[in-house]
């Protein structure tokens, strides 16, 4: 891993911060005694109420920050995704101190329980930034997809050079091993590769051939399998980018899932009116 | 054109109906002259030979247009429409026929063509370059299916086609055809060395693909219907063949002009007849005008052909660029003649251009009058003009208290045009001086044209360059190392000199840059660093009588121009000058150079050769994509987009990856930009700071992105400024804007820098100096 | 040279796995908008659906309107008022508390009284109710008498409304006062009556011989002459009249009741003699008699202070003082007997057998108490925050 990455960035400068004020704010929830019960709404309950309420405004931001803000908006993408990464993690433990560790089956547990799910698909999401694209450099061996995609585009035309240029038979068997390169979702999702031939099935299909084309047989069985190859290449580079996307998936309906839960949350517990009723 | 009777002699005879020569007519036939064209194949044979839809411009924009022919910049066909129409209107009077020959006869001129004889009082010859296309002069060559011209490549499918010749024609013609089509491509020389740079990149790759085969070193030995015969390195070689396009070129018959009467020296085979400001060549009432000369532009050959005609009425015509030069010359004091006539005779270094040429280069230059103490430019500017002093003088700041001046008749600012560096010293005004900026490229058209220009510049370059290596030495020892001096030239991959070799001469670094290797314990040849232009080398191996080997190999990284001094002559200049011995020793000591990159090991020299490869010893600002970090978001490209009117001027995707680290398609910005070598509109600038940016005025003519060796600028359609209600709902496509050359500009334009950067979420794209490279990989440590 | 468009193959499309998913923009935007409707407005259409976002659960009672916020809530942010409470709960005096100070205090029921979170904020009764303010009740309320008290291990001595200083002034005096006794214008010894041994050598009253608890069982009714004392101490004016007691209460009357009595006595002797030497024989008995009682010896001075006075006419010239007892000692604290009950009366009413005196004090200190109460938490005592004996509204 190179020096810093989005984690430790600042030599863990947001963990360290948000620990500490983990400990500050949770010392000073121990020492409190309100009367009554300890719940949101108590004097320090609704302060936290509202240091909850900030962070998730900032967690939110972050992505107006990354998808609106190209021109401006102090910072680079990358210093705003550490404190956004341990701010949410912090909130986990937060929340519940604002509360007083309070849960029902309501509209406010379901905030937090979204806001869980929420970070936990952060969580898988920071796990995959961190580990995969180094797994991704070390399969690549320097070409690009852009490369290999025009290397299979490549070889398909001098295979269609070749099957115009020879028999009928040729062009039958090239048809056989000129599989379609079309990869749908679940070969993505799973990293599927396209079937290889075997030694055997490409011997077998060499000798349907008329004696004078066995080179150039050859030469088509040899591009055949390049192109194979290549694709199951990209298929599995394509299955590690999956790790890449698969998670904001998640976690983006989530945030908003949470973010609308936690503002119909404040909105309850503080604005009682039914204008409608 | 029907053909007219013809009165028994002309007051002039147009020989060429090219835009020169149908301008001309009109003009001719505005004033009631006797006149008649004369042309051997089509309407603008030039032109028409055009490839199909082939965009031609209208340049130089600002020079006006002084012709009843109009002409615009357009497509090949809309512009011949235009011309045939004009030709039309002027009942322009054509005769198609071939000129054999033009003898002076007394007063008059016979000119012969096919069996008949027309005489004329003057004549003007605008007959371009192209002439008679150069025949291969193998049997079968007059069959139809051999043709000297390829308009519409997409007319064949599925043929063999030969393509003989190795120019940017031949390549172009082979490359279009090679897409649909069996072709070969007939090569007399062993490479394509009159190519531009990008074709001969592609033909290069096209060949080893296997996409076209290329016949190097041969010749053609016989033309049969279906097949020709080649002659080859290895042995006589039979080729199925259904069509031969022959694309070797052409120039004005040597012959024909020399016939003519017209001077030509003996030593330059391609040369061009001179003329004078009335176009008149060395033979009375004989006029050159347009690409004949070395105006191959449409509408300066126009305007040429509408002023000969004045010329020879004998009326004081105005060139069409006057107005252009007095808008130059108009604000210093005195008068505009008297300014041009000035400027013209004190500059040596332009002394041998031609007066047109002069004025071309003079509507290009702004003209400086500046007050003593004035800064011309400051050191570290990253401006790259050429300066000429008219009168007065400058002051060059070379230490903190040295002050150099430099007289009238001199120029500065030289060393930009070879190695596109940043200024290396402050110019100030001596006393009140008149000066004149030429822009880089105007110089570098002239370098390559006129003999002259280039030699003064190398003279001047090896005479300064010296004294700020090897300090405090007399100027007599540099006019002999001048003497014995040569600049060598390397292309990319050529060898200075090897590890181990004698070490024979000082290479100073004139324009390029080269590579530093040397072999690892188990011998294999690593790299260990590279220097750019403005250092020496090879300073060691003379620096004692005896024979030192090399201590490392040097390689050129791109095309390289070096000064090479030979050891004797260096080692007479160190017993001359014993505190240059001790600096250069001194310096070789402890070689602190400029954007040295040095590398440890055979891992980080590999990714130094990459790097090299991809061309980062030119750049000044690289991005960079830690491939250990990036997740493919392509938040980068988005954010690129989103602030260049949505899209985006990076190809993450694209570019090259080696080890951890990428390399996408995006502008280096390099010292020595490729793209700015053609860009006719001089759209291609370089800011203050050092961007590269493509201004407004870009025509969209892609020849930034044939010359970019790394893929980055492309054309895009301008997003249409009107808004087009139907198109909106979705009734009809709205048509595009024109298309123009983008690339990144390093978000020169937002207040915070390079919006990729600043997007990227792991922090994997950042923009570094290439000289950061070294500790990049450093702290990258052993994950290279 | 063709304009080019960032062209990506279509190969290159379908290797990414967002071209196979819908989009994800979508895909947020449709959560968000569900769960807008689920949290709001599906809520918001129907009081019976708010039980979900309701911020806790409703006490047991209010249950019944646990659908019908605005029984309780008014307008926005601004929590409940007063007279939405007022509006079942009739609380009059209740609202108002019945110790000297809070009256002044801005204090709405919900100040105190939460709900929402089940019983126990319904109805608080933590100490920080109390000492949020009294621990340090001088910077609140400067000038205040009161002393500031964090907790019960902090409680100063126990205080009591009864006499102390000389003169005696009837204040508020800590039990640690030496001086500090119940200003009682009676004659009791509580040694006295204890230790009245029987015939068998048993003692004759105990503690409960006298003292009854009251219906709600948590004090102690008033000892009153006709059922505690009247078993014992018969008012005998006169040794010929046995059996003829003087009525209990009726100071002035004594000597009315007195004369009457005697003249019956005499009524047979009226016929011989002189009717007005009778009347003179009777009105010098009565006075003697009456002077009897009232005077040491007698059986009114037996137990009351009783104060010459100068009569006016034909009234008593002697005026049986008024007891002036305090009914409460501690009017703002509650003490329940009956689970005390297996408590000895005497292990916290300790100085019972060696008081002589009505004034005595016989209320246990602080000291007893902390021997089974303590603040909450503590181990192995009885939890014993303010409200356990302090109550904020009227005592019962």
């Amino acid at each position: 891993m190179s020096a810093e990455t989005f984690v430790s960035q600042r030599r863990f400068l947001w963990l360290w911060a948000c620990s500490l004020a983990l400990l500050a704010l949770g010392a000073v929830y121990l020492l409190d005694h309100p009367i009554g019960s300890r719940y949101g709404g108590t004097r320090l309950g609704l302060i936290y109420g509202g240091i909850s309420a900030a962070g998730i405004g900032f967690l939110m931001w972050y992505g107006i920050r990354k998808r609106h803000s190209y021109r401006s908006g102090r910072g680079t993408l990358k210093r705003w995704l550490g404190p956004h990464v341990w701010i949410g993690a912090s909130l986990v433990l937060l929340v519940p101190m604002h509360s007083g560790f309070h849960l029902g089956w309501n509209v406010h547990a379901a905030a937090y329980l979204l806001m869980l799910l929420t970070v936990v698909s952060g969580i898988w999401g920071a796990y995959a930034y961190l580990r995969f694209p180094a797994e991704m450099t070390n399969r690549r061996e320097g070409l690009t997809t852009r490369a290999c995609v025009d290397e299979i585009d490549s070889i398909s035309r001098d295979l269609a050079v070749l099957a115009k240029t020879n028999s009928a038979a040729f062009a039958a068997a090239t048809a056989r091993l000129e599989v379609e390169v079309k990869p749908s979702f679940a070969r993505i999702m799973f990293g599927r590769p396209f079937h290889a031939f075997s030694k055997q099935e490409l011997s077998e299909l060499l000798g349907t051939l008329p004696k004078d084309e066995y080179q150039a047989g050859l030469k088509m069985t040899e591009l055949a399998s390049r192109r194979i190859q290549i694709a199951n290449r990209l298929i599995k580079e394509a299955s590690i980018v999956v790790h890449m996307r698969i998670w904001l998936y998640f976690h983006l309906p989530l945030s908003f899932g949470c973010a609308v839960a936690a503002a119909a949350h404040i909105f309850w517990v503080l604005f009682y009116r039914w204008p409608l009723l | 054109m029907a053909r007219r009777e013809m009165p028994d002699q002309l007051d002039v005879a147009i020989i060429g109906a090219g835009p020169a020569g149908l301008s001309a007519a009109a003009r001719a036939a505005h004033h009631k002259l006797s006149y008649a064209v004369f042309e051997k194949g089509e309407l603008a044979n030039t032109i028409y030979e055009f490839q199909k839809a082939k965009l031609v411009m209208a340049e130089p924009r600002k020079l006006p247009l002084r012709s009843a022919i109009p002409f615009q910049e357009g497509t090949r066909e809309a512009i011949l429409a235009g011309w045939q129409a004009g030709a039309q209107n002027a009942d322009i009077k054509l005769i198609r026929t071939e000129v054999r020959s033009i003898k002076r006869v007394g007063d008059v001129f016979e000119i012969k063509h096919g069996s008949e004889v027309t005489r004329a009082r003057h004549v003007i010859l605008s007959i371009g370059v192209q002439g008679t296309p150069r025949k291969l002069g193998a049997p079968g060559e007059d069959q139809p299916h051999v043709v000297y011209s390829l308009s519409d490549p997409d007319e064949f499918e599925g043929k063999h086609i030969l393509v003989a010749g190795a120019g940017d024609s031949a390549i172009e013609n082979a490359l279009a055809l090679s897409k649909r089509n069996t072709v070969a491509i007939l090569n007399r020389s062993a490479e394509f060395a009159r190519a531009k740079d990008a074709n001969v990149k592609l033909i290069t790759e096209a060949i080893a693909s296997g996409k076209m085969k290329c016949f190097a070193s041969s010749v053609l030995k016989r033309i049969d219907a279906d097949k020709v015969l080649l002659e080859t390195p290895e042995g006589e070689v039979e080729l199925r063949c259904d069509r031969v396009i022959v694309r070797a070129g052409g120039v004005p018959s040597r012959k024909f002009l020399e016939g003519c009467g017209i001077a030509l020296p003996a030593d330059q085979p391609a040369a061009l007849p001179k003329v004078d400001h009335r176009y008149q060549s060395n033979v009375e009432n004989l006029f050159c005008v347009g690409a004949l000369i070395g105006y191959p532009l449409i509408k300066q050959a126009m305007n040429q052909g509408y002023e000969v005609i004045e010329h020879i009425l004998g009326n004081a015509v105005e060139p069409a660029d006057w107005v252009l030069i007095k808008e130059r010359l108009g604000h210093l004091p005195g008068t505009v003649d008297d300014n041009y006539q000035l400027i013209r005779k004190s500059l040596p270094i332009f002394a041998d251009l031609s007066e047109p040429q002069f004025r071309e280069l003079l509507i290009d230059s702004p003209v400086h009058l500046k007050q003593p103490g004035e800064i011309v430019f400051e050191r570290l500017d990253y401006t790259d003009t050429f300066w000429s002093i008219v009168s007065g003088t400058v002051e060059a700041h070379i230490g903190p208290d040295k002050r150099i001046p430099m007289r009238a008749g001199t120029f500065f600012g030289e060393l930009g045009l070879m190695s596109g560096r940043r200024r290396s010293a402050t110019i100030t005004a001596g006393e009140t001086c008149l000066l004149v900026e030429t822009p880089r490229k105007q110089m570098l058209k002239l370098i390559s044209s006129v003999e002259s220009v280039k030699r003064q510049l190398d003279e001047a370059f090896i005479l300064r360059l010296l004294p700020s290596i090897f300090p405090n030495t007399a100027s007599s020892i540099f006019s002999e190392l001048v003497a014995k001096a040569k600049l060598k030239t390397f292309k990319k991959g050529e060898v200075l000199f090897k590890e181990g070799d004698a070490g024979d001469a000082l290479h100073v670094i004139r324009k390029g840059s080269v590579k530093i290797s040397r072999k690892d314990p188990s011998g294999n040849d690593v790299t260990r660093s590279y220097m750019p232009a403005g250092n020496y080398l090879g300073e060691i191996a003379l620096l004692s009588d005896e024979v030192v080997p090399r201590s490392a190999t040097v390689t050129a990284v791109v095309a390289t121009e070096t000064v090479m001094i030979d050891k004797p002559s260096f080692r007479a200049l160190l017993a001359a000058n014993p505190d240059v011995a001790a600096h250069v020793q001194k310096m070789a000591e402890n070689r602190r150079l400029n954007d040295l990159t040095i590398a440890h090991n055979q891992k980080e020299g590999a990714v130094l050769d990459f790097m090299f490869s991809q061309g980062v010893t030119d750049a000044s600002s690289l991005l960079v994509i830690d491939s250990d970090l990036c997740v493919a978001c392509d938040n980068c490209e988005t954010a690129c987009a989103a602030t260049h009117d949505g899209i985006s001027r990076l190809d993450r995707q694209g570019g090259k990856f080696f080890a951890a680290v990428q390399l996408p398609i995006s502008c280096r910005h390099c010292e020595n930009p490729l793209c700015m070598t053609d860009c006719p509109p001089d759209a291609l600038t370089r800011k203050p700071d050092g961007e590269v940016i493509i201004r407004d005025v870009c025509i969209g003519c892609g020849n930034c992105v044939s010359n970019c060796p790394y893929g980055v600028p492309k054309l895009v359609h301008e997003k249409p400024t009107k808004f087009d209600f139907l198109a909106w709902l979705g009734l009809r496509k709205q048509p595009e804007g024109r298309a123009k050359a983008a690339k990144c500009d390093l978000c020169s334009t937002l207040p915070l820098g390079p919006a990729c950067v600043r997007a990227c979420p792991t922090g994997a794209a950042v923009r570094i100096n290439p000289s950061e490279l070294g500790a990049m990989m450093r702290r990258k440590g052993g994950m290279l | 040279m063709k304009p080019e468009h960032h062209v990506v193959s279509e190969l290159e499309q379908r290797l990414d796995v967002a071209h196979h998913l819908p989009s994800l923009r979508r895909i947020w935007i449709g959560v968000a908008v569900a769960a807008l409707g689920v949290t709001v407005v599906w809520p918001m259409s129907a009081p019976t659906r708010r039980g979900g976002v309701s911020s806790g659960a409703i006490s047991n009672h209010h249950r019944l309107i646990e659908a019908q916020c605005e029984q309780c809530h008014a307008p926005a942010f601004g929590s409940v008022p007063d007279p939405k409470c007022a509006a079942c709960h009739s609380v009059g005096q209740h609202a108002v508390s019945s110790v000297a100070g809070h009256q002044e205090l801005d204090a709405r029921c919900t100040s105190c009284h939460k709900e929402h979170h089940g019983e126990e904020t319904l109805i608080p009764s933590d100490s920080p109710l109390c000492t949020n303010c009294h621990s340090h009740i001088d910077r609140i309320a400067p000038g205040s008498l009161q002393p500031g008290i964090s907790d019960f291990e902090h409680h100063p001595e126990f205080a009591v409304l009864a006499w102390s200083g000389d003169p005696p002034q009837l204040k508020k005096v800590r039990l640690d006062d030496p001086d500090v006794r119940d200003r009682t214008h009676l004659k009791f010894s509580h040694d006295g009556h204890l230790s009245q041994l029987a015939a068998d050598g048993k003692p004759v009253l105990a503690c409960s011989s006298c003292h009854q608890p009251t219906t709600d069982g948590n004090s102690m009714q008033p000892i009153s002459y006709a059922r505690q004392c009247e078993r014992c101490h018969h008012i005998e004016f006169d040794g010929r009249l046995e059996g003829t007691f003087v009525p209990h209460g009726d100071a002035a009357g004594v000597k009315g009741f007195v004369t009457a009595q005697l003249a019956k006595l005499h009524i047979e002797t009226l016929h011989d003699g002189d009717r007005s030497e009778t009347r003179d024989l009777v009105a010098k008995e009565s006075l003697d008699a009456e002077i009897g009682l009232f005077t040491p010896g007698g059986a009114c001075f037996k137990c009351h202070d009783v104060e010459e006075v100068t009569p006016a006419s034909n009234a008593s010239r002697f005026k049986v003082l008024s007891l002036d007892r305090q009914a409460r000692l501690m009017p703002a604290a509650v003490f329940r007997h009956p689970t005390h009950r297996l408590v000895e009366c005497e292990s916290c009413h300790a100085g019972v057998r060696k008081s002589t005196s009505a004034s005595d004090i016989l209320l246990p200190r602080i000291a007893r108490c902390r021997e089974c109460h303590a603040d909450s938490g503590t181990p192995a005592m009885v939890d014993s925050p303010c409200l356990e004996c302090h109550r904020y509204h009227a005592a019962k």
